[in-house]
């Protein structure tokens, strides 16, 4: 079996397991394998095309498998993969929530007005 | 420069590691950091380089200090609430080491600042909280020459690496070819983060610079550390530089900072 490391933000889809088993003999299987298990998972790892997302890294062991043969890297008994998705956060600002309703986007940009970490809509 | 007897006294558990000596103490004493966000991770890491003797330090943060950052906003107390950050921060780091050389920039970081502010200093440790931020301040870092001490937290997960693109190792965009579209990474929203967790990534943000500074021990440059607080375990994963990297490859696709540093988030 291969040990899959889930990261926080994905954890609400394991029902807040950090560590999962696979049986899959490749990368790309792993990913379909659980998405069975974990229905949503392949959505938050893979774009539309079902590519490994660019912001996404997968790593074999050690290693980032887009510097191996990518999503079809070969898995194997006794392997660890993670899943590590970038994160952001660090200065977060005070005053809770920043964005006031749902689906209105916050647009940073960086020689605009509102550039630099505050990030407020 | 010599230090006094009382300089030598307030370092001398620094200064009796053969690691570091009076020697690097005085690269401690010369050294200038800028850190970038006085928040969640800048605070532990501007508190433990003060303490150490790092010459100057630069704090950048355009934010007042807020009753809910006081949770793990360490360099802020209650009775600076509605204070900047930066003024809250120097009066703190002040009265930790009255050697340490502090320059409050209250103000966010942008494309129009940042060169300008980097000038000043050796090195960066980023502290921010968008990607945005993120990747402006690893472009920046690159072509400036600066080595860039990189901090993230995230509920209860924290990575943290350093990034030298101008001596042969990775920048931020190899690790992470591009940030996230709209909606998919809650980086605009507060999702909560364990205070401590900012702690223990903002000390280690530290310790990095003070390696890199000093010149001691294995820096983290072509490698992520990886900390989860629910299972206490940390890891650590190897980060090649990228041929393909739009910035730090031999095609470049970046060469200056004119780019759109525009995130969006819709949460």
């Amino acid at each position: 079996m291969v040990t899959v490391r889930i990261p926080t933000p994905l954890r609400t889809l394991t029902g807040g397991k950090s560590e999962v088993e696979s049986s899959a003999s490749d990368i790309q299987s792993l990913i379909e394998s659980l998405n069975g298990q974990f229905p949503g998972l392949k959505d938050r790892v893979c774009d539309d095309k079902g590519e490994i997302r660019r912001f996404v890294n997968i790593y074999l062991n050690e290693e980032d498998i887009r510097f191996l043969k990518g999503k079809h890297t070969p898995v194997k008994d006794g392997d660890e993969v993670s899943i590590v998705p970038a994160i952001a956060g660090g200065a977060f600002h005070g005053r809770g929530p920043r964005l006031g309703a749902r689906g209105i986007p916050c647009s940073v940009n960086a020689r605009g007005r509102s550039g630099g970490f505050k990030g407020r809509p | 420069m010599d230090f006094t007897e009382q300089q030598i006294e307030r370092y001398s558990r620094h200064i009796i590691l053969p690691d570091v000596g009076g020697k690097g103490q005085k690269k401690l004493a010369a050294a200038r950091v800028l850190v970038i966000g006085a928040g969640g991770l800048g605070s532990p890491a501007a508190l433990y380089l003060a303490a150490a003797g790092v010459g100057t330090i630069g704090l950048v943060d355009g934010d007042v200090v807020d009753l809910s950052n006081l949770q793990r906003q360490i360099l802020h107390t209650t009775a600076n609430v509605g204070k900047p950050k930066v003024e809250s921060g120097r009066e703190m780091l002040a009265a930790i080491n009255p050697d340490v050389a502090i320059k409050a920039y209250q103000t966010n970081i942008n494309a129009e600042n940042i060169l300008g502010i980097l000038t000043d200093y050796d090195l960066v440790l980023d502290g921010s909280d968008t990607f945005s931020t993120r990747y402006l301040v690893n472009d920046a870092c690159f072509f400036a020459k600066k080595p860039l001490i990189s901090g993230s937290i995230f509920r209860f997960e924290g990575q943290l690496t350093t990034l030298k693109p101008h001596d042969g190792f990775p920048c931020y965009r190899c690790l992470y070819a591009e940030p996230p579209p709209a909606g998919l990474v809650p980086n605009c929203q507060e999702a909560g983060v364990l205070g401590v967790l900012a702690g223990t990534i903002g000390v280690l943000q530290a310790a990095e610079a003070i390696k890199e500074i000093v010149g001691f021990g294995t820096s983290l440059a072509g490698s992520m550390l990886i900390y989860d607080a629910l299972e206490m375990n940390f890891r650590k994963t190897r980060i090649p530089k990228d041929p393909e990297c739009p910035l730090c490859s031999t095609r470049p696709r970046i060469t200056d900072l004119s780019g759109d540093y525009a995130v969006s988030c819709g949460l």
